[in-house]
């Protein structure tokens, strides 16, 4: 394996080349694929064409009338895969660029975070009347986030189909480079394709050629963890999780790293689960956090599941404790202690405010009597709301039904 | 997604966020540092 010299000026490289490789030369991959799952369940096969290491160059940010340049990730390690053009659908799109990201943060190479911007894409789109004929490619440039991907894509190939449509597509659409801009939501124009020869590649002089034995690759095919397929399996079938469940924890490998810390606490895979997917993720998606910033850890929510299962908060009384957790900052048991939280779970102190909520609705006793059941819900929640919510339910309607009788 | 074949072939660039400097210098590989902060000068930029 081996690096070359990709010569080019502009100011995001100020040394005026890129060090990167020039597949199908000697890089770290050429070929294989990808098998990508779809959220109905259904599967597509991405082959690849190549995966290759390479510097990454500085930031440019375009403002109004100037431009500023952070040379901080210039030289960083960068990776990038190449796919054969077999993709057809910007939802397919997208399903991959996922499938992808959380095998780079499973193997621990990344963190793949789109907010750091740590991924970017090229996105090369055409169009044609049919599958064996072939459009002309368009390339978008540096699309930031995936949710950009997708867009960028739908807009290119209405570009391009009413350009077919209104027969101006061979005079207008050309082998060229695009960039996406997210707040008009369109593609620009950047340049017409540079040809592969242009950039000039050599043999980078100054760095070795690296051999890669058998025995080098063998033991990092070894060193490959347990992959977010493998964890979905596992998830499915060991732990009883729906797909849809299982799917959305192992999206994110700190998603699943943090559903995996809380079994190892011992909160139930299904308790675990429902909080994660629910609350948790409805939370960090909110103030845009990620799932290993928030305080509430997963020794945090085993404490408050351990509550729960024991009696000593109702779920309600959970909800309300998680969200404070992360508001204050503070340990789940101070909080109870502070507001009170402990659920009311004393037959006699129960029965007591059911009987002066009784009391003061002799009416709705009558229509219950004369068979309006549904007002036994009724009486329910007057209880909750005279404790607060801190009554335990299920020893409310215990109660109650037989002080009915 | 409409009346025409599409097709799409992906770049995917992914950062090796997990390394302590960057590939070919000492510089150091940072997120969330000031502006041009980690800029070698043996490799001018990298």
């Amino acid at each position: 394996m081996y690096w070359e010299r990709k010569n080019y000026y502009y100011p995001d490289l100020p040394k005026g080349y890129q060090i990167t490789q020039n597949p199908p030369e000697e890089c770290v991959g050429n070929g294989g694929y990808i098998d990508v799952e779809r959220d109905d369940g259904s599967t597509f096969r991405v082959t690849i064409d190549n995966l290759h290491l390479e510097e990454d160059a500085a930031q440019l940010t375009h403002l109004y009338d100037t431009s500023t340049i952070n040379y901080n990730r210039a030289g960083n390690p960068l990776f990038e895969l190449v796919t054969d053009p077999v993709i057809h659908s910007a939802d397919d799109a997208v399903a991959f660029l996922e499938t992808m990201r959380s095998i780079y943060q499973y193997c621990g190479v990344s963190e793949a975070d789109s907010k750091k911007g740590h991924l970017r894409c090229d996105v090369n789109v055409s169009i044609s009347e049919d599958e064996n004929t072939k459009g002309t490619k368009v390339e978008i440039k540096n699309v930031c986030s995936f949710s950009s991907v997708h867009d960028a894509i739908i807009y290119e190939v209405k570009r391009q189909s009413q350009l077919k449509d209104e027969g101006r597509y061979d005079e207008e659409v050309r082998q060229q480079t695009r960039r996406w801009d997210d707040e008009t939501g369109t593609t620009i124009a950047m340049r017409d394709k540079v040809d592969a020869e242009d950039y000039k590649y050599f043999v980078e002089p100054n760095i070795p050629k690296v051999k890669l034995t058998e025995e080098f690759i063998k033991k990092v095919q070894e060193s490959i963890p347990e992959l977010p397929k493998e964890r979905k399996t596992k998830y499915i079938e060991k732990l009883g999780l729906s797909a849809y469940d299982a799917n959305i924890l192992i999206k994110e490998k700190k998603v699943s790293d943090y559903f995996e810390e809380c079994l190892k606490l011992g909160v139930e895979a299904k308790t675990a689960a429902n909080w994660i997917t629910g609350q948790i993720l409805g939370f960090i998606y909110k103030y845009d956090k990620n799932i290993d910033e928030i305080y509430l850890t997963p020794e945090r929510l085993s404490k408050i599941t351990e509550n729960v299962k024991s009696g000593k908060i109702s779920s309600k009384q959970a909800k309300d404790l998680f969200f404070l957790v992360l508001e204050r900052e503070e340990e789940p048991e101070k909080i109870m202690k502070d507001e009170g939280m402990e659920q009311i779970s004393d037959d006699g102190a129960i029965k007591a405010i059911i009987q002066e909520v009784l009391d003061e609705n002799p009416s709705q006793i009558e229509q219950y009597k004369a068979g309006k059941t549904n007002m036994f819900d009724y009486f329910v929640g007057q209880t909750m709301k005279k404790t607060r919510g801190q009554a335990n339910p299920s020893l409310v309607r215990d109660i109650l039904t037989e002080l009915l009788k | 997604m409409g009346k025409y074949f599409v097709t799409i072939g992906l770049e995917m660039h992914c950062e090796g966020s997990l390394t302590n400097s960057k590939v070919f210098s000492p510089a150091k590989n940072e997120y969330n540092k000031l502006p041009n902060c980690n800029v070698s000068p043996i490799s001018t930029s990298c």
